[in-house]
């Protein structure tokens, strides 16, 4: 198996999925690099999670009032789901279309803002957008219930046009008026939820959307130069049809799939930085009928996405960290006790899933480290990594055995950061690691007490790789 | 004057009350699973919980009355406290035998909660156990445990020596795909909730197939994941239908007589709690005017008993309840 | 105003889930107290009497006695306006201040800002417990968030002490600075290097420390040790922050018990870390705060008590000037805030800005987000 295949492949299963153990990547090189493209773009076509199984053993994660809960199970989903893309995507939208728990208040209304993002994130944007507007967790967060035909309350109008489809601008222009804003807010006036049952005594019933036509604004308006008696459908029609909206989508998948762009309130004046690909995303976008599988079909078979020069260019979001150590390490593979310990990491690290800081998001890219998270980031990685006795470890020093009877200090290392990644490493960082290597000399495994020394020697180094810098980069 | 009607009417159905709310301590349930009766009308409620919430793992004891008696259990490993608990059932002498299909061990308590011991281990030969799901225990001290992952029922003595055990995975008649619920009939005959395959089946005491009843659907007889059976003096058979979200009655030869889709009025301890919240109460009018089915029907039951006055007991999972229905000869009013 | 010889630090224990006030600082005398809590009202003969008409939870004995010496202040009905029901919004609104819309940045990590603005030191701020509490988060603000004080620091899962320094060696040097390398890199590097020193700088906390005291070996009990610890250090901590077990006060069944519980634990070991600073003759410049995201609903459920609004906090130390600050809220149904919960009449605010002000000796009003009348407490 070459090894540039290997590569490429693990550098797919980083972007498109959450990682994979190793013997889960070379199983896919031999299904051909254009296959799994496919086959994570057609997730229906494949099995799924066993719902049934997973209600069954862990029944609360079914209809869960509380928020760890549900934040547990999308874990859960994170790390097992076959169809890793979904997930993958669904972070994505949580990552855009943020709505928090802290004001929504309600675990089960945003596990199943997240269901929507599975079920349809890699559809058609526009009827994404509808879901959106329609969903009562985010018409409540974004105070769209508040919002009336005689009392306008513009939060969901402003959010949908800045943050969720156009952007302020693009190419140092402005995307939309502070009438548009006013007009899409009005499109909206009469989308709102019908009342739900109160927790107690026997849990929320699910919140539904419910349209009041008596609170409809039904008059003329202008967006985006169309005018006429215009409500949300319209508004979204309009919206869909923008270059500014292809433009945002594509920045966004860019950002997340291929390399960390600038922060996105920087959008309207920092020209993507690499502007054919932005072209040939927005290019799929408009001759789809904005579907958003064709443009991630477009970009996981593109150059630009397999370029050597963009891999490693992405700091690891904390869930990516850690559900894809977990994947390596072959930890919570079934389902099991324990994982709702493991399914807060991603918040000591500075990411509360379902509770983002504010409507804008995460800030994404270096914004995630600083000396409080990094120390839990390569606590949590190296602690796991260097766990010989967890199934993908062990594989790995079974891999690392198989390459040879005696390995030199360097093959050792060598070895090591190629089953971690396959990793590459500044200079600096391969010269420590190698010089710590050398210390112990030569390793073999003959004997049982020198495979014991062989897997001892690899846990430490595996916990030193997860402590590098090199590390935190997918 | 004559009129025309196609299904049994000599037997029917009337709701009475119900009893619980959610709640992880004290005076209600959370993702209850299993329950079981004794015979001065106490229930023994098995609480899976949340596992960010491991005090709710517990055994709560209450009547069907909704008088509080006490609650015991917790989350953990040691001698007496509960991973994954599965299922309960009372001995003769009326202890206490709760499964763990984590531990893949049987747990016993005296009726006040005082742990007496635990018996069973991993693995997939005899008497071993591979994720132990419910559990019986006949008039003779049997005790017969679906051992879901091995794909068969075993059965033991009340301390644990392996008797035998009958059925092996498969779909074909005897065979099992992770079986759940077990009931004993009054016959002597052994009738298993045989989960994924959507359907009960029905053994002598020594593991000999009779029938099958089910299979999947929603249609009438069909079943989509049944996990909980019973079987009252009339040899009527009730499956908790789990994602059909009702209780199918079969007659004893297996026929359908009618489906209960949960009728549930407010509790004593639901009361209580709204009473103190009365915010709540003013929501749920609106609520109750949109959406007026939602808080009466049952949501995932998944356990249903008959208590010592023939009563059918139905443990309504998600809901925290459980709903109690009278059978009565003479037909009530609808 | 007061004045200490040294810099003025604040603790900081939050009780998180929402404690209930009702039975925490208990209106005995009052026949309706009776009415509204059938179930679980405090027995007459067994409240711990502060005056004629209110007293403790029977296990509150140990803070009784700061009451007497007049060093506990007790602040009542705590809130703010249109109060939320929900932990999470509630709770996020006492950390940034921001009742009406969603705050990034909390009032203690402004306050550190002020105080040490170039970050010089990366102790300013330390809180116990995984995760960084919201009322600590600023840009620019590091704030070390210390799950286990004892085994603090990076590696911490390489076993043997002679590996695990050989491991922090490697880690000193792949982070040291180097020439060549992007900016993010460069960024993550430095970064890496504060940890470590952070790290190496709290781990001689636990190894100088010796007490004549015993704290509990519950969490409260541990964290309380570990602020006393990093107190005593002398690091120039200024704000030590630790959270008590996450929704533990969320008392909605089974109350009787588990308040008496909560109680009895934060009591003893309040007075526990009281004494131990005293005995190092540290407690001079140390102001500890009790605080709650909300208070609890007036009538009891039959076993517990549910979301409510208007609480009680909490304020021990020397300087502390002990009595009963605002009024108890009016049981009456009239009087009651909507859907049977007590009325606030002090904002959370004003105690942030007496804090600030008196204590921190700053400006207040762009750390709390506006000007509140202060609690002449300090």
């Amino acid at each position: 198996m070459a090894d540039q295949d290997v590569a490429l492949m693990a550098h797919l299963l980083r972007r498109a999925a959450f990682g994979a153990s190793r013997d889960e990547i070379e199983a896919k090189v031999a299904q051909g690099y254009d296959n799994v493209v496919e086959e994570l773009l057609t997730p229906q076509e494949r099995p799924g999670i066993e719902d049934d199984l997973l209600m069954r053993y862990q029944p609360a994660y079914h209809e869960a009032a509380a928020i760890e809960t549900n934040i547990q199970a999308w874990v859960y989903r994170m790390i097992n789901n076959p169809r890793q893309l979904q997930e993958k995507m669904a972070l994505f939208w949580h990552m855009i279309f943020c709505a928090g728990h802290s004001k929504i208040d309600s675990g089960q209304e945003m596990g199943r803002m997240i269901q929507m993002f599975r079920d349809h994130g890699m559809g058609n944007f526009r009827d994404l957008l509808y879901r959106l507007s329609t969903s009562p967790a985010m018409v409540y967060y974004l105070d769209n219930n508040e919002s009336h035909k005689e009392a306008l309350n513009e939060n969901y109008g402003r959010e949908l046009l800045e943050l969720f489809s156009l952007g302020v601008g693009k190419d140092e222009e402005f995307n939309y008026s502070e009438d548009d804003v006013k007009a899409c807010a009005r499109a909206f006036t009469g989308w709102n939820i019908a009342p739900p049952y109160p927790p107690f005594p026997y849990g929320r019933s699910p919140w539904d959307f419910r349209f009041d036509p008596a609170d409809h604004d039904d008059s003329e308006k202008t967006f985006l130069g169309e005018t006429g008696n215009l409500n949300g459908d319209d508004v979204l029609d309009i919206i869909a049809r923008q270059p500014a909206t292809a433009r945002f989508l594509a920045r966004h998948l860019y950002n997340y799939f291929v390399a960390d762009d600038v922060q996105i309130p920087a959008w309207r004046l920092t020209p993507p930085a690499d502007m054919a690909a932005i072209d040939a995303l927005e290019q799929a976008y408009f001759d789809s009928g904005y579907e958003i599988s064709a443009m991630l079909r477009v970009l996981f078979n593109s150059d630009f996405f397999k370029a050597e020069g963009v891999r490693y260019a992405k700091v690891k979001n904390p869930a990516e960290m850690v559900v894809s150590t977990l994947r390596m390490v072959g930890e919570h593979r079934e389902i099991q006790p324990g994982l709702f310990e493991l399914s807060q990491e991603p918040k000591y690290m500075g990411m509360d899933l379902m509770n983002p800081p504010t409507v804008e998001g995460w800030h994404t890219g270096r914004e995630w480290i600083d000396s409080g998270t990094l120390v839990e980031r390569i606590n949590f990685a190296s602690d796991l990594l260097g766990n010989t006795e967890l199934p993908g470890v062990q594989s790995l020093v079974d891999r690392l055995m198989a390459r040879g009877d005696t390995l030199t200090p360097d093959q050792f290392v060598e070895g090591c950061l190629d089953l971690t990644g396959p990793l590459t490493v500044t200079d600096d960082t391969l010269t420590e690691l190698r010089s710590h290597a050398l210390k112990g000399g030569d390793l073999s495994h003959g004997s049982p007490a020198e495979r014991a020394d062989f897997a001892r020697r690899t846990g430490e180094m595996f916990q030193m790789i997860a402590a590098t810098a090199e590390f935190q980069f997918e | 004057m004559s009129t025309h009607f196609f299904g049994l009417t000599d037997r029917t159905f009337e709701y009475s009350h119900s009893v619980g709310r959610n709640e992880f301590a004290g005076t209600g349930f959370r993702n209850p699973v299993d329950f079981a009766l004794d015979s001065d009308g106490v229930a023994y409620v098995l609480n899976r919980s949340y596992e960010n919430r491991p005090d709710g793992v517990r055994i709560t004891v209450c009547t069907l009355d909704e008088e509080y008696v006490t609650e015991f259990g917790t989350y953990g490993e040691e001698d007496g406290n509960f991973i994954w608990p599965s299922g309960i059932a009372l001995d003769r002498e009326e202890r206490l035998y709760v499964t763990d299909e984590w531990l893949n061990r049987v747990s016993i308590f005296t009726r006040d909660g005082e742990f007496l011991g635990k018996w069973g281990v991993g693995g997939s030969g005899d008497g071993e156990l591979d994720r132990p799901a419910g559990i019986a225990i006949s008039a003779d001290q049997t005790v017969y445990i679906t051992d879901s992952r091995n794909g068969r029922v075993q059965q033991f003595t009340l301390d644990g020596q392996y008797l035998g055990q009958f059925g092996r995975p498969g779909q074909g008649n005897g065979e099992f795909d992770l079986p759940w619920g077990i009931a004993l009939g009054q016959d002597g005959l052994v009738y298993v909730a045989d989960w994924r395959n959507d359907r009960v089946q029905v053994f002598t005491a020594d593991g000999q197939w009779q029938a099958s009843f089910g299979r999947s659907g929603s249609g009438v007889g069909e079943f989509n994941r049944p996990n909980g059976v019973a079987v009252d003096a009339d040899g009527d058979i009730c499956v908790t239908d789990w994602l059909n979200n009702r209780v199918q009655i079969l007659a004893p030869d297996g026929r359908f007589l009618t489906q209960l889709v949960g009728d549930h009025v407010m509790s004593q301890w639901g009361k209580d709690k709204l009473v103190s919240n009365p915010d709540m109460i003013r929501q749920r009018a609106l609520a109750y005017a949109n959406n007026p089915g939602y808080e009466r029907n049952f949501a995932h039951p998944c356990a249903v008993k008959i208590d010592s006055q023939g009563r059918i007991c139905v443990l309504d999972h998600t809901r925290g309840r459980i709903q109690v229905y009278n059978k009565v000869k003479e037909p009530a009013l609808v | 105003m007061v004045s200490t010889q040294k810099d003025p630090v604040l603790a900081v224990l939050s009780l998180s889930g929402g404690n209930d006030g009702l039975n925490t600082v208990i209106p005995y005398a009052n026949p309706l107290y009776r009415d509204y809590r059938p179930k679980l009202g405090i027995a007459e003969g067994q409240v711990i009497p502060l005056n004629d008409e209110l007293g403790f939870h029977p296990t509150m004995g140990p803070l009784k006695k700061f009451w007497d010496e007049g060093k506990l202040a007790i602040f009542l009905g705590v809130g703010y306006n249109n109060p939320s029901y929900s932990h999470f919004r509630s709770m996020d609104i006492w950390h940034t201040c921001e009742p009406d819309k969603i705050g990034t940045e909390g009032w203690l990590g402004r306050a550190l800002k002020e105080i040490d603005p170039n970050a010089e030191n990366v102790l300013t701020g330390v809180n116990f417990g995984r995760g960084l509490p919201r009322a600590l988060v600023m840009d620019g603000v590091p704030v070390a968030s210390v799950g286990n004080l004892e085994t603090y620091g990076l590696l911490t899962g390489i076993e043997g002490e002679n590996q695990r320094d050989q491991a922090l060696d490697v880690f000193g040097r792949m982070y040291s600075p180097a020439v060549g390398r992007s900016a993010v890199l460069d960024y993550i590097h430095s970064t890496g290097t504060n940890a470590l020193k952070g790290a190496d700088i709290l781990a001689t906390a636990p190894d100088k420390y010796t007490s004549n005291v015993e704290y509990s070996s519950t969490v409260v009990g541990q964290y309380m040790k570990n602020i006393a610890q990093t107190h005593l250090a002398e690091f120039g901590s200024r704000v030590l922050y630790t959270t008590s077990p996450y929704n533990g006060f969320d008392t909605h069944a089974n109350q009787a018990v588990l308040h008496s519980g909560l109680w009895s634990d934060v009591s003893n070991n309040v007075e526990t870390f009281m004494a131990d600073l005293k005995d190092h003759d540290a407690s001079d410049n140390v102001v500890l705060l009790m605080f709650t995201e909300f208070g609890r609903r007036i009538g009891d459920n039959g076993s517990g008590t549910d979301h409510g609004a208007g609480g009680v906090a909490f304020a021990v130390g020397d300087h502390v000037k002990g009595g009963i600050y605002g009024e108890y809220p009016s049981l009456e149904p009239s009087q009651q805030e909507e859907g049977g919960n007590l009325r606030f009449n002090t904002d959370f605010r004003s105690i942030y800005t007496t804090i600030i002000e008196d204590w921190f000796r700053m400006d207040a009003q762009p750390i709390v987000g506006g000007s509140y009348e202060k609690v002449k407490f300090l």
